[in-house]
């Protein structure tokens, strides 16, 4: 009896979801480590931490201890892709989540990844994502790269007289990659990204101001290597036109990135009912290099300015087991890019973006659990390259339905199923409408003395509206949480 | 009156993790504060700039080409000439329209950068008693400044400005081949001059970074300056080969490369006893005492000289008043240039590629301004004894 009624408590405070929609990850996270949603497996439901990204105000989120390891396998055949990008995905990951209270006034977690990516004939492309990027690296080779690296995040959180918190985040991560043909580029990336957080909290824990300053640094090199004619170098700006790289031996690129962004929450807290709202403002530079290591050419400059606006209500049902989330998201980024020789705008992208989200959690008894969570954007975005004029307007609505299910079988396994639909349309692809998304996943997770493993599996499936070959997703995971 | 309690050594030892505890906090606040403010003295380094107020693809450039014809003491402004412009700033950014009865051409919505304008053409000329056409040709470099829609001119030569023995055609990067093979390089000269000229005693140098280095010296027989054995009549092309061999049937089972047994002329090293020598063809020979290589050249970059031979003393490099004619050339758009300018005021051959079988020559046989930037462009193969269409 004892037993059931202790895991009854787990089973309320900690559960293992990811809701994809209802974080409020700031667009200017790098591509490096912008998962934030990872810690919540802590808790399902819309948190403060979950919304804000503030780190000084992680610990009224999540407080307890946990440890979460986890290995899992991702096998994406893009069947349907955009020219340069891979035909076969395959990634591997093995990452570790901790969570520690100190002591009451303190709270340490950290993530530790080790990944490993493989890009199956890319053609050219010699940056990871070819179209995240307006000054992409590329040859005339088709083959296979592989990307590796560990990543690091470690956060703190401290209180002072339960009413001041300060919190600071911190990620580390290291990749490189080779591709398997000439040219043979390799790719080393660094990043670095700093949080500074405060949060005041009134004397009755119903008020919360908070305030974080984000640092990101990033840097990126690639050194590709010339094989007589067969493979040469060029560097796009935009993705119609390029330049091509002058024949030698090794040609360099070099990618400077730094940002900073603004972040205001105001928290309020009347009887069953939370609001949250967010504000963030920044910017990210990004200079470009290219040509030999010994003498670079600044050849192009990014800059991206803008911010995020958004305001939850969150209704807590049957003493906060339960949830009903409602939100609203703006966001407003202005890109442009500049030829730095002749100091003249080479790219301008303008993008406006309406999100409503919301979500449902509830656990109607002990043995059941349910949450249902929805969004809906209405994306405005205007990209122009005037180097080779070419100009793309579009005004659509990306809508998407995630749900998870999880029942007890016994009193020490359960298994839980996850399913969801959706329509998109992603950046930067001109010829196709829409994207269909298909998920549906399970899984099977058992208690034992030594912990919680849990075993999951999800199928993904996009398929394009022109009728096109599906891409399709195969995702396993193995997970011990204590 | 008061009493001292003893402590406990249990309450000792609470007070002194209390203690402990106190200042572990200042140590943390202090720290916490200091990372706050090291961070918003990294934020104020940080830097972003304004949007320019230029839009690229906007650039226009207008030209009025003009032909200075001496005879008749007269400027003929050109009409329903072609003029073409290309950049090397992106690929596939090459225009070309006509100009108009003044001789002007215009060009809208380019993308910014630096253009190389070329004209070769031909025009009508009146001479009196009777009409005549007559080859033009022309090359400038236009280089955007801060002000737009200038008027640039272009001066239109004919035949090319200075007349006399040019190095006219240099084949250096070997032909497509993956074992590094670069042996049947040559170098062709044209007498553009309208009076027979005599190689005796000329010298063919590799430079380094200036005249007063050389880095490998051959010599024509014969006597400089005044030898009269081996002429070059007017319009005719002279090919030195680095080795005289059928290096396409001998090397490559005809199918790349080039057969240089028809070359006019073969370098020759008598201290490298491994250099080929085709009895058929004469040598030019090196002359450089410790110089053990054939003349084998930078494959996508180098400097070359012709000199008229009246200064043989190479280790002070080579005086200025023998130059007959020099050619710089590099493959790289960002290459720092070599020789000193009156030798060659740029350098030709950007984009030319080590191993593709390319080959680099006058835009029309000849043709010099002393820009080799101007003069010169990468034809896809080489033309061994005669000019590219």
């Amino acid at each position: 009896m004892k037993l059931i009624k202790f895991k009854n408590v787990k089973i309320v405070k900690v559960f293992v979801i990811i809701l994809i929609s209802v974080t409020s990850l700031f667009s200017f996270e790098n591509q490096f480590f912008s998962d934030d949603s990872k810690y919540d497996i802590f808790n399902s439901q819309s948190s403060l931490y979950s919304i804000t990204n503030n780190p000084a105000l992680f610990k009224m989120s999540f407080n307890e201890n946990i440890a979460k390891y986890t290995l899992s396998g991702v096998n994406k055949n893009n069947l349907f892709h955009r020219e340069y990008s891979p035909e076969k995905e395959q990634n591997i990951n093995f990452e570790v989540i901790t969570s520690k209270r100190l002591n009451d006034n303190s709270t340490i977690a950290s993530i530790i990844k080790y990944n490993r990516d493989y890009k199956f004939n890319m053609k050219h492309s010699l940056e990871k994502d070819f179209y995240g990027h307006y000054f992409s690296y590329s040859d005339t080779t088709t083959g296979n790269t592989e990307y590796s690296g560990p990543k690091l995040q470690f956060l703190y959180n401290h209180s002072i007289n339960n009413r001041v918190f300060l919190g600071i985040k911190g990620n580390y991560g290291v990749e490189q990659g080779l591709k398997d043909v000439y040219t043979q580029c390799k790719t080393i990336k660094r990043n670095l990204d700093v949080s500074f957080g405060i949060g005041l909290q009134s004397f009755d824990k119903s008020t919360v101001i908070g305030g974080y300053i984000r640092y990101l640094d990033r840097q990126a090199k690639y050194t590709a290597v010339k094989e007589f004619t067969d493979a040469l170098v060029r560097t796009y700006f935009g993705y119609h036109i390029y330049k091509p790289e002058n024949p030698r031996s090794h040609n360099h690129k070099t990618d400077y990135q730094k940002g900073i962004n603004y972040s205001l929450q105001l928290f309020k807290k009347i009887n069953n009912l939370s609001i949250i709202l967010n504000g963030n403002y920044g910017y990210t530079t990004n200079s470009i290099e290219t040509g030999s290591s010994s003498r670079p050419v600044n050849v192009a400059y990014w800059q991206k300015e803008g911010g995020e606006y958004s305001g939850d209500i969150i209704y807590n049902i049957n003493g906060g087991k339960s949830s009903f989330q409602f939100g609203y998201v703006y966001k407003q980024f202005d890109d442009w890019a500049k030829n730095p020789h002749y100091n003249t705008i080479v790219i301008k992208n303008e993008e406006e973006i309406h999100e409503f989200n919301s979500s449902l959690y509830l656990i109607p008894n002990m043995l059941m659990k349910f949450s249902i969570n929805g969004k809906l954007e209405m994306v405005n975005q205007n990209y122009n390259e005037y180097v080779n004029p070419f100009e793309y307007n579009t005004e659509h609505v990306n809508w998407k339905v995630n749900s998870y299910f999880q029942i007890y079988l016994t009193e020490l396994l359960s298994c839980n199923i996850t399913g969801g639909y959706g329509k998109f349309k992603p950046h930067f692809t001109w010829n196709i409408d829409y994207f269909n998304e298909i998920n549906i996943g399970t899984g099977i997770e058992r208690y034992f003395r030594f912990g919680y493993i849990e075993i999951t599996g999800m199928y993904k499936s996009y398929s394009p509206s022109d009728g096109g070959e599906n891409i399709n997703e195969y995702q396993i995971a193995l997970s011990l949480r204590k | 009156m008061s009493k001292t309690v003893p402590l406990s050594r249990k309450d000792a030892e609470n007070i002194s993790i209390n203690k402990k505890n106190k200042v572990r906090l200042k140590i943390n606040m202090q720290n916490m504060f200091l990372l706050f403010f090291g961070s918003i003295l990294i934020i104020g380094c940080l830097n972003n700039q304004n949007i320019p107020s230029i839009y690229d693809g906007k650039m226009d450039i207008i030209l009025q080409a003009w032909f200075d014809i001496d005879s008749l003491n007269d400027e003929v402004k050109l009409s329903s000439i072609p003029v073409e412009i290309f950049t090397y700033a992106y690929e596939g950014c090459s225009y070309s329209d006509s100009t108009d009865s003044n001789g002007i051409v215009t060009f809208e919505n380019l993308p910014w950068g630096e253009y190389n304008v070329n004209i070769n053409s031909e025009i009508f000329v009146d001479y009196g008693t009777f009409i005549d056409t007559m080859p033009i040709i022309s090359a400038e470099i236009y280089n955007p400044d801060s002000s737009m829609n200038t008027i640039d001119t272009i001066n239109i030569f004919c035949g090319g400005s200075k007349k006399g023995l040019k190095i006219n055609e240099i084949y250096t990067v070997g032909p497509p081949n993956n074992f590094f093979y670069f042996y049947d390089q040559y170098f062709e000269l044209y007498n553009s001059s309208n009076e027979t000229k005599y190689l005796d005693g000329m010298v063919f140098c590799r430079m380094w970074t200036s005249i007063l280095e050389v880095t490998s010296i051959f010599q024509f027989p014969g006597e400089p300056l005044i030898g009269t054995e081996y002429p070059v009549e007017p319009g005719e092309f002279v090919v030195l080969a680095q080795d005289a061999y059928n290096h396409k049937d001998l090397v490559f089972n005809g199918e790349v490369s080039i057969d240089l047994t028809v070359a006019d002329w073969e370098f020759r090293n008598s201290a490298d006893y491994g250099d080929w020598d085709n009895p058929d063809v004469p040598n030019i020979e090196n002359i450089e005492v410790g110089h053990h290589l054939d003349f084998m050249i930078g494959l996508n970059g180098d400097v070359l000289i012709l000199g008229d031979g009246s200064d043989l003393d190479y280790l002070d490099g080579l005086d200025r008043e023998c130059v007959v004619d020099g050619v710089e050339f590099c493959g790289w758009i960002n290459h720092r240039k070599d020789i000193e300018s009156f030798v060659d005021r740029g350098y030709g051959g950007v984009g030319l590629q080590k191993y593709s079988g390319q080959s680099l020559e006058r835009k029309a046989p000849g043709f010099d301004t002393d820009n080799s930037t101007i003069d010169f462009e990468i034809i896809s193969a080489p033309t061994i004894g005669f000019h590219h269409e």
